[in-house]
Protein backbone atom coordinates (compact mmCIF):
# COMPACT_ATOMS: atom_id res chain seq x y z
CA UNK A 1 0.00 0.00 0.00
CA UNK A 2 2.87 2.51 0.55
CA UNK A 3 3.37 1.99 -3.11
CA UNK A 4 0.12 3.36 -3.43
CA UNK A 5 1.24 6.60 -1.45
CA UNK A 6 3.44 7.09 -4.44
CA UNK A 7 0.56 6.54 -7.47
CA UNK A 8 -1.57 9.01 -5.81
CA UNK A 9 1.12 10.98 -5.76
CA UNK A 10 1.82 10.80 -9.12
CA UNK A 11 -1.24 10.62 -10.04
CA UNK A 12 -2.74 14.27 -11.45
CA UNK A 13 -3.91 15.37 -8.26
CA UNK A 14 -7.20 15.64 -7.42
CA UNK A 15 -6.30 13.96 -3.48
CA UNK A 16 -3.41 17.02 -2.87
CA UNK A 17 -6.10 19.58 -4.20
CA UNK A 18 -8.66 17.69 -1.76
CA UNK A 19 -6.09 17.90 1.32
CA UNK A 20 -4.91 21.44 0.53
CA UNK A 21 -8.76 22.31 0.19
CA UNK A 22 -8.93 21.00 3.51
CA UNK A 23 -6.24 22.12 5.27
CA UNK A 24 -7.98 25.46 6.04
CA UNK A 25 -10.14 26.22 8.97
CA UNK A 26 -12.92 28.02 7.56
CA UNK A 27 -12.85 25.86 4.39
CA UNK A 28 -13.41 22.62 7.26
CA UNK A 29 -16.01 24.91 8.98
CA UNK A 30 -17.94 25.75 5.74
CA UNK A 31 -17.51 21.79 4.64
CA UNK A 32 -19.06 21.16 8.08
CA UNK A 33 -22.16 23.99 7.25
CA UNK A 34 -23.01 22.44 4.14
CA UNK A 35 -22.97 18.95 5.67
CA UNK A 36 -26.64 20.27 6.96
CA UNK A 37 -27.53 20.51 3.30
CA UNK A 38 -27.54 22.89 0.46
CA UNK A 39 -27.12 26.94 1.44
CA UNK A 40 -26.21 29.67 -0.53
CA UNK A 41 -23.20 31.78 -0.29
CA UNK A 42 -25.14 34.88 1.51
CA UNK A 43 -26.48 32.20 4.32
CA UNK A 44 -22.79 30.60 4.34
CA UNK A 45 -21.04 33.89 5.08
CA UNK A 46 -22.91 34.70 7.99
CA UNK A 47 -21.57 33.11 10.47
CA UNK A 48 -18.34 33.83 9.47
CA UNK A 49 -16.45 36.87 10.58
CA UNK A 50 -15.07 37.29 6.66
CA UNK A 51 -16.60 38.83 3.55
CA UNK A 52 -19.35 36.97 1.24
CA UNK A 53 -16.35 37.66 -1.51
CA UNK A 54 -13.67 35.66 1.01
CA UNK A 55 -16.57 32.60 1.45
CA UNK A 56 -17.10 32.62 -2.49
CA UNK A 57 -12.70 32.37 -2.68
CA UNK A 58 -12.96 29.47 -0.08
CA UNK A 59 -16.10 27.65 -1.78
CA UNK A 60 -14.19 28.12 -5.62
CA UNK A 61 -10.79 26.53 -3.24
CA UNK A 62 -13.66 23.76 -2.18
CA UNK A 63 -15.28 23.06 -5.65
CA UNK A 64 -11.81 22.97 -7.50
CA UNK A 65 -10.89 19.99 -5.16
CA UNK A 66 -14.24 18.47 -6.25
CA UNK A 67 -15.66 18.78 -2.17
CA UNK A 68 -18.44 20.87 -3.49
CA UNK A 69 -20.63 21.79 -6.23
CA UNK A 70 -22.45 24.98 -7.39
CA UNK A 71 -26.12 25.35 -8.46
CA UNK A 72 -26.32 27.36 -11.47
CA UNK A 73 -28.90 30.36 -9.92
CA UNK A 74 -27.40 33.12 -10.34
CA UNK A 75 -26.42 35.05 -8.00
CA UNK A 76 -27.77 32.78 -5.12
CA UNK A 77 -25.56 29.69 -6.57
CA UNK A 78 -26.31 27.57 -3.53
CA UNK A 79 -23.78 24.81 -2.69
CA UNK A 80 -23.80 21.74 -1.80
CA UNK A 81 -21.24 19.28 -0.40
CA UNK A 82 -19.88 16.58 -2.57
CA UNK A 83 -19.19 13.19 -1.06
CA UNK A 84 -16.55 11.56 -3.62
CA UNK A 85 -13.91 13.44 -2.75
CA UNK A 86 -13.99 13.48 0.45
CA UNK A 87 -14.52 9.84 0.79
CA UNK A 88 -11.17 9.37 -1.79
CA UNK A 89 -9.42 11.29 0.99
CA UNK A 90 -10.87 9.41 3.76
CA UNK A 91 -10.21 5.88 1.94
CA UNK A 92 -6.59 7.09 1.21
CA UNK A 93 -5.64 8.24 5.02
CA UNK A 94 -7.26 5.06 5.85
CA UNK A 95 -5.22 3.20 3.50
CA UNK A 96 -2.13 4.73 4.93
CA UNK A 97 -3.10 4.08 8.58
CA UNK A 98 -3.72 0.32 7.61
CA UNK A 99 -0.13 0.15 6.19
CA UNK A 100 1.83 1.93 9.24
CA UNK A 101 -0.19 0.01 11.42
CA UNK A 102 0.41 -3.34 10.20
CA UNK A 103 3.99 -2.86 9.86
CA UNK A 104 4.35 -1.62 12.96
CA UNK A 105 2.96 -4.85 14.80
CA UNK A 106 5.44 -6.68 12.26
CA UNK A 107 7.78 -4.65 13.73
CA UNK A 108 6.98 -5.19 16.71
CA UNK A 109 7.25 -8.57 16.80
CA UNK A 110 10.06 -8.82 14.77
CA UNK A 111 12.09 -6.91 17.18
CA UNK A 112 10.93 -8.91 20.28
CA UNK A 113 12.13 -11.76 18.08
CA UNK A 114 15.44 -10.03 17.13
CA UNK A 115 16.42 -9.41 21.28
CA UNK A 116 15.34 -13.04 22.15
CA UNK A 117 18.00 -14.02 19.56
CA UNK A 118 20.34 -11.58 20.56
CA UNK A 119 20.05 -12.77 24.56
CA UNK A 120 19.97 -16.02 24.10
CA UNK B 1 6.66 3.09 20.93
CA UNK B 2 8.97 0.16 21.13
CA UNK B 3 10.53 -2.64 23.68
CA UNK B 4 13.40 -2.46 22.12
CA UNK B 5 16.97 -0.71 21.90
CA UNK B 6 17.08 2.20 19.49
CA UNK B 7 20.12 0.32 18.09
CA UNK B 8 17.83 -2.34 17.19
CA UNK B 9 14.88 -0.62 15.59
CA UNK B 10 17.46 1.14 13.48
CA UNK B 11 19.07 -2.08 12.03
CA UNK B 12 15.61 -3.21 11.39
CA UNK B 13 15.03 -0.15 9.10
CA UNK B 14 18.74 -0.17 7.25
CA UNK B 15 19.50 -3.91 7.26
CA UNK B 16 18.77 -6.12 3.97
CA UNK B 17 18.53 -9.48 6.19
CA UNK B 18 15.48 -7.38 8.71
CA UNK B 19 13.34 -5.04 6.74
CA UNK B 20 11.45 -7.84 4.48
CA UNK B 21 10.69 -9.12 7.83
CA UNK B 22 8.37 -6.47 8.91
CA UNK B 23 7.82 -3.77 5.94
CA UNK B 24 3.91 -3.61 4.94
CA UNK B 25 0.35 -4.47 5.07
CA UNK B 26 0.22 -8.27 6.20
CA UNK B 27 -0.38 -10.56 3.69
CA UNK B 28 2.38 -8.52 1.65
CA UNK B 29 5.92 -9.75 1.52
CA UNK B 30 9.04 -8.18 0.01
CA UNK B 31 10.15 -10.36 -2.98
CA UNK B 32 14.19 -9.98 -1.14
CA UNK B 33 15.49 -10.40 -5.38
CA UNK B 34 14.23 -6.89 -5.33
CA UNK B 35 15.12 -5.30 -2.37
CA UNK B 36 17.79 -2.24 -2.69
CA UNK B 37 18.41 -0.44 0.31
CA UNK B 38 21.43 1.61 0.01
CA UNK B 39 21.29 3.81 3.69
CA UNK B 40 23.65 6.78 2.95
CA UNK B 41 22.47 9.98 1.64
CA UNK B 42 21.32 9.70 -2.53
CA UNK B 43 21.69 6.08 -1.81
CA UNK B 44 18.14 3.81 -3.11
CA UNK B 45 15.53 2.15 -1.09
CA UNK B 46 13.47 0.11 -3.93
CA UNK B 47 11.50 -2.78 -3.39
CA UNK B 48 8.65 -4.99 -5.22
CA UNK B 49 6.42 -6.81 -2.98
CA UNK B 50 3.50 -9.41 -3.46
CA UNK B 51 0.48 -10.17 -2.08
CA UNK B 52 0.30 -13.52 -1.33
CA UNK B 53 -3.37 -14.15 -2.13
CA UNK B 54 -3.90 -12.02 -4.89
CA UNK B 55 -0.59 -11.83 -6.63
CA UNK B 56 -1.19 -7.79 -7.14
CA UNK B 57 2.69 -6.31 -6.84
CA UNK B 58 3.71 -3.10 -5.85
CA UNK B 59 6.79 -0.78 -6.27
CA UNK B 60 8.37 1.58 -3.98
CA UNK B 61 11.43 3.38 -5.37
CA UNK B 62 12.71 6.05 -3.45
CA UNK B 63 16.37 7.63 -2.97
CA UNK B 64 17.24 8.47 0.75
CA UNK B 65 18.03 12.28 1.75
CA UNK B 66 19.33 12.07 5.25
CA UNK B 67 20.92 9.28 7.24
CA UNK B 68 21.60 9.96 10.11
CA UNK B 69 22.54 7.05 12.43
CA UNK B 70 20.76 6.26 14.61
CA UNK B 71 18.64 8.84 15.14
CA UNK B 72 16.79 10.20 11.57
CA UNK B 73 16.17 9.22 7.93
CA UNK B 74 14.15 10.42 5.24
CA UNK B 75 13.52 9.55 1.79
CA UNK B 76 11.52 10.80 -1.42
CA UNK B 77 9.43 8.50 -3.17
CA UNK B 78 7.49 10.23 -5.71
CA UNK B 79 6.42 13.47 -4.86
CA UNK B 80 5.79 12.39 -1.67
CA UNK B 81 8.56 12.73 1.36
CA UNK B 82 8.80 10.70 4.03
CA UNK B 83 10.76 11.51 7.38
CA UNK B 84 11.49 8.25 10.58
CA UNK B 85 12.52 9.64 13.54
CA UNK B 86 13.87 7.43 16.62
CA UNK B 87 13.98 8.60 19.97
CA UNK B 88 15.58 6.99 22.86
CA UNK B 89 13.54 6.54 25.77
CA UNK B 90 15.65 4.56 27.69
CA UNK B 91 15.21 1.57 29.62
CA UNK B 92 15.46 -0.40 26.36
CA UNK B 93 12.40 1.67 24.29
CA UNK B 94 12.18 3.17 21.65
CA UNK B 95 9.86 5.84 19.97
CA UNK B 96 9.31 5.64 16.44
CA UNK B 97 7.63 8.69 14.26
CA UNK B 98 6.96 8.34 10.73
CA UNK B 99 5.85 11.38 8.85
CA UNK B 100 4.78 11.96 5.28
CA UNK B 101 4.38 14.94 3.16
CA UNK B 102 3.01 15.29 -0.29
CA UNK B 103 5.12 17.47 -2.06
CA UNK B 104 3.36 20.99 -3.59
CA UNK B 105 2.21 18.75 -6.77
CA UNK B 106 2.37 20.00 -10.55
CA UNK B 107 -1.51 20.52 -10.29
CA UNK B 108 -1.45 22.93 -7.49
CA UNK B 109 1.76 24.46 -8.85
CA UNK B 110 -0.46 25.21 -11.77
CA UNK B 111 -2.75 26.48 -9.98
CA UNK B 112 -1.24 28.85 -8.05
CA UNK B 113 0.59 29.96 -11.52
CA UNK B 114 -3.01 30.39 -13.00
CA UNK B 115 -3.98 32.59 -9.87
CA UNK B 116 -0.81 35.00 -10.63
CA UNK B 117 -2.44 34.77 -14.42
CA UNK B 118 -5.54 35.59 -13.22
CA UNK B 119 -4.57 38.83 -11.49
CA UNK B 120 -2.50 39.89 -14.13
CA UNK B 121 -5.14 39.28 -17.02
CA UNK B 122 -7.48 41.47 -14.53
CA UNK B 123 -4.76 44.11 -14.39
CA UNK B 124 -4.18 44.02 -18.11
CA UNK B 125 -8.58 44.62 -18.33
CA UNK B 126 -7.98 47.51 -16.16
CA UNK B 127 -5.75 49.02 -18.24
CA UNK B 128 -7.99 48.37 -21.33
CA UNK B 129 -10.40 49.80 -19.32
CA UNK B 130 -8.93 52.97 -18.59
CA UNK B 131 -6.96 53.18 -21.78
CA UNK B 132 -10.99 53.16 -23.49
CA UNK B 133 -12.04 55.75 -20.71
CA UNK B 134 -9.34 58.23 -21.84
CA UNK B 135 -10.08 57.30 -25.92
CA UNK B 136 -14.02 58.18 -25.10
Amino acid sequence: MFNRIVEYAVMPDTLSLTFAALADPTRRAILARLADGEVTVNDLAEPFPISVQAVSKHLKVLERAGLVTRGRMAQLRPSRLHGQALGEAAAWLADYRAFWKDSFDRLDEHLRAAQQKANG
Amino acid sequence: MFDAPRAFVWAAWTDLAQLPAWWGRRGWHIDPATLVLEVRPGGRLHHVSANEETGERMTIDGVFEEVVEPERLSFTHGDARSVVTFRDLGDRRTELVVSSDQRMSDALGRQATAGLGSAFDRLADHLQYINQKEHA
